[in-house]
C-alpha cells in the first residue's frame, strides 16, 4: 500500500484496518481513522480542486471546517452529496470522491484560463461589464451558469432517510475540545442531563494532536478517558460526527448528525443525515478558534496550510503534509509545529516570525533544536504553480531576504474565536486586542469556555471548561455541592502575538494576495471596494463577494477585518465582521426536510366519505388541508361535461354533497344570544329555538370576514357554521373577544366541526329522498319549513336536519356523527337511486350558488369589501352595536364609487369571463386604462344554457346594464359584457320554499 | 335503533388489533367516549355535581388528569377539560352529565366522533415521540398524571402520560389522525414498530 507521506508510527489512524476509496476514480489507500483529507495527504495528493473564480489550483489548507478549499463531491447518482468537506468526512471503504469546479480534469482545467485574466476579472466585473447591451445578458447568463457553481445536485429522487429528533438538556456543550470535554464532565458530575456534540469523528478536538500532557495522561489518552466517562454516564448523550450549524431565538440549537456507514452502494459516510432541534437549558460555547492566515503573494498555492493543521495531520493522522516546511507566523503556535515536524523527521527549513524578539518556551525550545528562526521577517512571495516551491522573504520593511525551498508552507495570523453560533443569535462579542480578534461575551444562558473565549493556553482552557460546566449546570438548576476537579496541563506559557495584517509595499496583481480563498477575493480587491466608497465590512461584503461561499468566511472574515482597519487607518473593532449566518457549514437540504415530504409533507384531512369518494371515481382539489371530492367524472365525461351534468340533475332531481368541512362551534350559555349579536351584523336574541339564520361576521375594520348559518338548539345553544378555510381563524376570533374583552359574559364555545358530519341533500326531490331513506321528522313543508332546523333520526343515526340551502333548491344539511356517516351516506344515495341522484363536488357548489348570487367570503370578498359593497347591507343592524360597525361610516366606508358586487353577461353567452380579468368601461387608447373592478366567480351555467359571472365594479350597482370590457389573461382581447343584478337564477327564491 | 349502525373510526382498518412487536405497541384505541366539559372551576356547586356523576375530581392544576376506573378527567384549560371514558355509551354519559349540571352555567358535548386516541407504548415510545413533538417529554418532566396539548409533526395533539412503561396516548381529531398515525409509522419503523395494519397510511 503505497501512502508516500504516511508517518511511520504514531497517529490516531488504526493501521489494521486499512481501506480504499476512490478520488477522480484514482484509488486512494487509507485508515479506520483518516478524514478524506488527510488519506489523500498521506497519498501525496495535494491538488483537490480549483478555485471559485479564477480555477487557480488548490490544495488542502486546514483539518476542521474552516477549510475554504476542501470542497469535494461525495458519491453519485441519487445519493451524490456536493460541498462536502474533504477536512471533516471520514474516509470509509465504497466512499467516491470527486473534485469540484474543473473540467475536464483536476490538472487540465479549461476555465483555469481566468487565472490569467484574472487582473482583468476584479471584484465587481460582472455587474458592471455584463450589464449592456441589456438583450445580450441570456447570453451572458447562459455563459455564467455554466462556469458559476460548485458541484452537482442529485439527478434522482433521493433514496435516503432523513431523521428530526427534538431533544431537552439542562446543558448542551457545543465542541468536544479540552474545554469542552471538561465542561460537560463538570457538568454531569451534577446530574445535569448533558448533550455533548462536536463535528469531527471523535471527540477531543485539539487534545487529540497535542504534545501536552493532562492529569499525568498523553492529551489524546485523556481526552479518549473523559470520553469513556461521559459515555457511561447517565444522562449524558454524546454526539460525533454533528455540526452545530444554527443558534436562534431562545437558544434553540440546530445540530446535523452524519450517519456514519459503510453500506454498499450508498454514498458512504454521508449516507442520511439526522437534525436535532435541541432546547437546553443553558449552553456552553466551546466551539474553539480557527487560525487566521497572513497574506503574502500566491498565498493560494497547494502546499500553503494553517500551522496547526500541519500538526494535526502529522500527531492525529500520522501524515507528512510535505517534506521540508518553512513556517511564517506572528504568534508562538507555529513553533509547536515546527517541533511536531522535527519529531516527525520532516525538516522545518526556516521560521520567519513577524515578531522582533521571540523569546516565549516554545521559540526557545525550537532553537534549541536547531531550527532557524528569523525574527522580524515575513513571507512576502510563495514561489511555485502547482504546488508550493520556495518562500520568499522579507524584512518588516520590505528588505529581500531571500528565498527558501519547500514544499510546504506552514502560517499562523494568529486565532479568531469560532463565535458562529453565539453571533447568529446576535450574542454580544468584543474585540480582544490580546487576540486582534473578535471574543463572544457571556450572558443569555451562553458560558462561552476555552479558545472561543480567548483562552488559548491548554491548562486555562481546561480550568475555564470545568468552571464553565459547573456554572452552567448551576444556572440550569443542578448541583451537587462539591466542586469537580480542575484537570492540569503541563503547557507552556504563550508570548503575546502581533497582528500582521498587510504585507510590507505594492505588488504586481499578477501575484494576488487571497483574503477569501474560495471566492477568490484578493488585497486588491478589498482595495478597490474601500476606494469606490464601500467601507462598511457588510458593504465589502457584497461589492467583493468576501465571505460568501459555503465555507462562510470562517478564515477569510477574522483576517478581512484587519486588513481593512489597517487600509483605512481605523481601530479594528469599529470595522466589525460582517453578520453570521446559519448554517455555520452546508446542511443537506434533505436533513433540513427531514420526514416532511411526500404524503407527510403536510397533513390530508379526509372527511368519512372519502374512500367512497375515490370510488365513486371523483377528482379532488385541495381547500387548505382538506382534500375535497370537486366533481365526479363518468367515463367519458370532461370537467365541464360532469359538472353541467351535477348542476342540472341538482336543478331539476336531487344531488348530494359532502360538506363535513364546514366549521361548526357549539355556543353555550346564558348570554349565547347577547354575544352572537356582538359578533354578527344582524340581530339573534330573538330568533326563536330551532331556528336558523344567515350571519355575516366583520373584523374590526368594518370588512367581511366570514359568513355562515347559525341555528338555535335550544334557550342557550346555539350552532354556528362556519366557512371551512375560516374553521380556525373564527374560533379563535370568537375566543380572543370572550377571553380579552368580555369575559364578563357567560358563553362557552366549542368546535364540534369534527363530530358532527354534514350531508346536503339538494333538489326538487330531496325531500322524497329523506323520507325514503328513513327518519322520524316530519318533511312537509309546514312541518319543517325553510331556515328551520329539526332533530331526529335519519337511516337510524341520530341527527340534526338544516333546512338551509347554498344552491336555491329545496335542500336539508344533514348532520350525523362522523362515526356513522359513512353509512348515512350510503343510505341516502340508495335511497335516492329512484329519483336519479347525482353526487356533486365542490366545483357544482360553486355554480350553483354563482347561479344564485351567493358569495363566497374569499372569492367575492378580500378583506377589503364591506357588507353593503357586496348588497348585505339589510344585515346591518341599526339597533344594536356590532364588531366592525364604526368602521362602516368612515368616509371611505360610505364613497359612492366603491366596488360593489354585480352580475356580468358576455354579449357571447359561450364565452367565461377568465376569474380575476380586469374590467374596463372600454378599451381605448388611454394607458392606463382607467380600471373599474375585476370578476371573481365566473362559470358556464348549464341551466341557464349561457356564461355568468360575478364582479366587484366601482360604483357598479347604480348602474346596472352598462356595458363593460374585461380583459383576457393571455392575448390581448377585451371581451364585452353588460352588468346585471347578481342573481342570475330564481330572484324570487321561490324554489327554497317549496 | 342507533346502536345498530356501526360505528367507524378515523382508522377503523386497524382498531383493537394487538402489535406483534414484543418492544411495545402501536394501536388505536377506537370509540371511546370524549366529552368536552366547561364550567367555572370557582363554582363548588357545579364541580361537585360534576363528581358526583363521575366519581372523580376533576383536575384543577394546569395539564394534569384524574383518573377512575374507566374514566379520565383531563385539564384542557381553566374551565376546560376532556373526559374520556373507557367505554361506549357517550349518550348515557352526556346526559347524566346535562342533567347534573341543569340550570347552571356549564357545557358539556359529545365530541366522541369527532376525535380519537392512539395509544403508543414501550421503551422506545418517547424516542419516535421526540421525532415530532418539541415538548419535553423526559420522565422527570412528564409523568403519569400529566397532558400536554401540542403539536406532534404537523398536527394538533394531545399527550396523555398513562403510566411509566412509558405509555403515552394520543388524541387527534378525525381528519387528522390518518396522517398523524402515517407520521407515526414513518417514525416508529426505525424501532420495530408499526400499527397492527399497513393500510393506515
Amino acid at each position: 500500500m503505497s501512502q508516500p507521506f504516511r508517518l511511520d508510527h504514531g497517529g490516531r489512524i488504526d493501521r489494521d484496518a486499512p481501506l480504499q476509496f476512490t478520488f477522480d476514480g484514482r484509488p486512494i489507500n487509507a485508515y479506520r481513522g483518516d478524514t478524506v483529507a488527510s488519506a489523500l495527504l498521506a497519498n501525496g495528493v495535494t491538488l483537490v480542486g480549483r478555485s471559485f473564480k479564477h480555477h487557480r489550483p488548490r490544495g488542502i489548507v486546514s483539518a476542521g471546517a474552516e477549510d475554504p478549499n476542501a470542497f469535494v463531491q461525495i458519491g453519485h447518482g441519487a445519493r451524490t452529496l456536493p460541498n462536502r468537506l474533504a477536512t471533516v468526512t471520514a474516509a470509509t471503504p465504497v466512499l467516491k470522491v470527486r473534485h469540484v469546479n474543473a473540467w475536464p480534469t483536476l490538472e487540465y482545467d479549461v476555465m483555469s484560463v481566468f487565472g490569467l485574466a484574472a487582473p482583468f476579472i476584479p471584484a465587481g466585473f460582472y455587474y458592471k461589464t455584463l450589464m449592456w447591451p441589456r438583450r445580450f445578458w441570456p447570453l451572458y447568463e447562459h455563459f455564467l451558469r455554466h462556469a458559476a457553481g460548485l458541484g452537482h445536485a442529485p439527478d434522482a429522487p433521493d433514496p435516503d432517510r432523513y431523521d428530526h429528533v427534538h431533544a431537552h438538556c439542562d446543558v448542551l456543550v457545543v465542541g468536544a475540545g479540552p474545554a469542552g470535554l471538561a465542561a460537560a464532565r463538570a457538568a454531569a458530575h451534577t446530574g445535569a442531563r448533558v448533550i455533548l456534540v462536536d463535528e469531527q469523528a471523535e471527540p477531543g478536538g485539539s487534545l487529540l494532536a497535542s504534545r501536552e500532557r493532562v492529569d499525568d495522561l498523553p492529551g489524546p489518552d485523556w481526552a479518549d478517558a473523559v470520553t469513556a466517562e461521559l459515555t457511561a454516564a447517565p444522562g449524558v448523550t454524546l454526539l460525533p460526527n454533528t455540526t452545530a450549524f444554527g443558534l436562534y431565538e431562545s437558544n434553540l440549537v440546530l445540530l446535523a448528525e452524519r450517519l456514519i456507514t459503510d453500506q454498499p452502494d450508498s454514498a458512504g459516510s454521508e449516507n442520511g443525515a439526522r437534525v436535532w432541534r435541541v432546547l437546553p437549558k443553558q449552553i456552553v460555547l466551546a466551539t474553539g478558534a480557527h487560525e487566521r492566515p497572513l497574506l503574502f503573494a500566491n498565498n493560494d498555492r497547494p502546499g500553503v496550510m494553517l500551522a496547526g493543521a500541519i500538526s494535526t495531520y502529522v500527531r492525529r493522522y500520522a501524515v507528512a503534509p510535505g517534506s521540508r516546511a518553512v513556517l511564517f507566523t506572528n504568534n508562538d503556535s507555529a513553533y509547536r509545529t515546527a517541533l511536531d515536524l522535527t519529531d516527525a523527521g520532516v525538516p522545518v527549513a526556516a521560521i520567519a516570525d513577524v515578531r522582533t524578539d521571540p523569546d516565549g518556551d516554545l521559540p526557545s525550545e525550537a532553537r534549541a533544536q536547531g531550527i532557524p528562526v528569523h525574527p522580524g521577517a515575513v513571507v512576502r512571495h510563495a514561489h511555485g504553480r502547482g504546488r508550493v516551491a520556495a518562500a520568499e522573504l522579507c524584512s518588516l520593511d520590505g528588505a529581500p531576504l531571500g528565498a527558501i525551498e519547500c514544499d510546504l508552507l506552514g502560517i499562523s495570523g494568529g486565532f479568531a474565536p469560532a463565535l458562529h453560533l453565539h453571533a447568529q443569535a446576535r450574542g454580544p462579542s468584543e474585540w480582544d486586542p490580546m487576540l486582534a480578534a473578535f471574543a463572544p461575551k457571556p450572558g443569555r444562558g451562553i458560558h462561552p469556555a476555552g479558545a472561543v473565549a480567548g483562552e488559548l493556553e491548554l491548562a486555562a482552557a481546561l480550568r475555564q471548561g470545568t468552571q464553565a460546566g459547573s456554572a452552567a449546570a448551576a444556572a440550569a438548576g443542578r448541583s451537587n455541592g462539591s466542586e469537580p476537579e480542575v484537570p492540569r496541563a503541563n503547557d507552556s506559557a504563550q508570548a503575546p502575538i502581533q497582528p500582521y495584517w498587510l504585507p510590507p509595499g505594492n505588488l504586481a496583481r499578477a501575484k494576488p494576495q487571497f483574503v477569501d480563498l474560495h471566492e477568490d477575493v484578493t488585497l486588491d480587491d478589498l482595495r478597490l471596494s474601500l476606494r469606490e466608497g464601500f467601507e462598511s465590512i457588510e458593504h465589502v461584503k457584497r461589492y467583493t463577494t468576501l465571505g460568501m461561499g459555503p465555507d462562510q468566511g470562517k478564515l477569510a472574515n477574522p483576517l478581512a477585518t484587519g486588513v481593512i482597519a489597517e487600509l483605512l487607518g481605523r481601530d479594528p473593532a469599529s470595522v466589525g465582521t460582517p453578520r453570521h449566518r446559519p448554517a455555520y457549514s452546508p446542511v443537506s437540504l434533505g436533513a433540513i426536510a427531514g420526514r416532511h415530504i411526500g404524503p407527510l409533507a403536510d397533513p390530508v384531512r379526509v372527511t368519512p366519505m372519502q374512500e367512497w369518494h375515490e370510488a365513486a371515481g371523483a377528482s379532488f382539489e385541495n381547500v387548505g388541508q382538506w382534500r375535497r371530492a370537486w366533481y365526479y367524472p363518468q367515463p367519458g365525461e370532461s370537467m365541464h361535461q360532469a359538472v353541467a351534468r351535477e348542476c342540472l340533475a341538482v336543478r331539476h332531481r336531487v344531488g348530494i354533497l359532502d360538506y363535513s368541512t364546514l366549521g361548526k362551534i357549539e355556543i353555550t350559555g346564558p348570554d349565547a344570544g347577547e354575544f352572537l349579536d356582538r359578533v354578527y351584523t344582524n340581530a339573534w336574541k330573538r330568533l326563536r329555538p330551532g331556528r336558523c339564520r344567515y350571519g355575516l361576521m366583520l373584523g374590526e375594520d368594518g370588512m367581511i370576514f366570514d359568513d355562515g348559518v347559525t341555528a338555535r338548539l335550544d334557550d342557550q345553544r346555539y350552532l354556528m357554521f362556519t366557512s371551512t378555510s375560516n374553521a380556525a381563524p373564527v374560533l379563535a376570533w370568537l375566543e380572543q373577544w370572550l377571553q380579552t374583552e368580555w369575559p364578563d359574559l357567560r358563553v362557552y364555545l366549542t368546535s364540534v366541526s369534527e363530530h358532527w358530519s354534514n350531508i346536503a341533500l339538494a333538489g326538487p326531490r330531496s325531500r322524497e329522498v329523506l323520507a325514503a331513506a328513513g327518519t322520524d321528522i316530519p318533511l312537509a313543508r309546514d312541518d319543517f319549513p325553510f331556515m328551520t332546523f329539526r332533530e331526529g333520526q335519519v337511516a337510524g343515526v341520530p341527527a340534526r336536519v338544516f333546512r338551509i340551502s347554498f344552491s336555491g333548491e329545496l335542500s336539508y344539511e344533514i348532520n350525523v356523527p362522523a362515526d356513522r356517516a359513512r353509512h348515512v351516506w350510503e343510505a341516502l344515495v340508495d335511497a335516492g337511486r329512484p329519483f336519479g341522484i347525482t353526487p356533486y363536488g365542490t366545483e357544482t357548489m360553486h355554480v350553483l350558488r354563482a347561479e344564485k348570487g351567493f358569495i363566497i367570503v374569499g372569492q367575492e370578498t378580500d378583506g377589503s369589501v364591506t357588507p353593503d359593497d357586496v348588497g348585505l347591507g339589510r344585515l346591518l343592524s341599526r339597533r344594536k352595536d356590532f364588531l366592525g360597525k364604526r368602521s362602516l361610516s368612515r368616509p371611505d366606508s360610505v364613497r359612492p364609487d366603491r366596488k360593489q358586487l354585480v352580475g356580468l353577461l358576455t354579449d357571447d353567452p359561450a364565452q367565461v369571463l377568465p376569474e380575476g380579468g380586469h374590467v374596463v368601461d372600454s378599451p381605448g387608447p388611454q394607458r392606463p386604462l382607467p380600471m373599474r373592478g375585476h370578476v371573481t366567480s365566473s362559470y358556464f351555467s348549464p341551466v341557464l344554457g349561457r356564461s355568468i359571472a360575478l364582479a366587484m365594479i366601482t360604483g357598479g350597482r347604480a348602474a346596472l346594464g352598462e356595458r363593460l370590457h374585461v380583459a383576457t389573461l393571455h392575448d390581448d382581447r377585451w371581451l364585452p359584457a353588460r352588468s346585471c343584478h347578481p342573481v342570475f337564477y330564481d330572484p324570487q327564491g321561490a324554489r327554497q320554499h317549496v | 335503533m342507533s346502536r345498530s349502525i356501526p360505528r367507524r373510526s378515523p382508522l377503523g382498518a386497524i382498531q383493537s388489533a394487538e402489535s406483534p412487536a414484543h418492544n411495545g405497541q402501536l394501536a388505536e384505541r377506537p370509540f371511546l367516549t370524549h366529552l368536552n366539559l366547561r364550567l367555572d372551576p370557582a363554582d363548588a356547586t357545579a364541580l361537585a355535581a360534576v363528581h358526583r356523576v363521575l366519581g372523580i375530581k376533576l383536575p384543577l392544576t394546569p395539564n394534569t388528569t384524574t383518573a377512575g376506573d374507566d374514566l379520565m378527567a383531563i385539564w384542557l384549560g381553566p374551565d376546560e377539560w376532556l373526559l374520556l371514558a373507557d367505554h361506549h355509551q357517550s349518550d348515557a354519559l352526556l346526559a347524566d352529565l346535562q342533567t347534573a349540571l341543569s340550570g347552571q352555567f356549564a357545557s358539556v358535548v359529545d365530541l366522541s366522533a369527532g376525535q380519537t386516541v392512539i395509544r403508543l407504548s414501550g421503551p422506545s415510545t418517547l424516542d419516535v415521540l421526540a421525532r415530532g413533538c418539541a415538548l419535553d417529554l423526559h420522565p422527570s418532566v412528564f409523568q403519569p398524571g400529566a397532558c400536554a396539548q401540542t403539536l406532534l409533526a404537523r398536527a394538533q395533539a394531545l399527550l396523555i402520560a398513562v403510566d411509566d412503561t412509558p405509555t403515552i396516548d394520543i388524541t387527534v381529531r378525525r381528519s387528522f389522525a390518518p396522517y398523524v398515525a402515517a407520521w407515526l409509522q414513518d417514525a416508529a419503523r426505525h424501532f420495530g414498530l408499526s400499527f397492527p395494519e399497513s393500510n393506515t397510511a
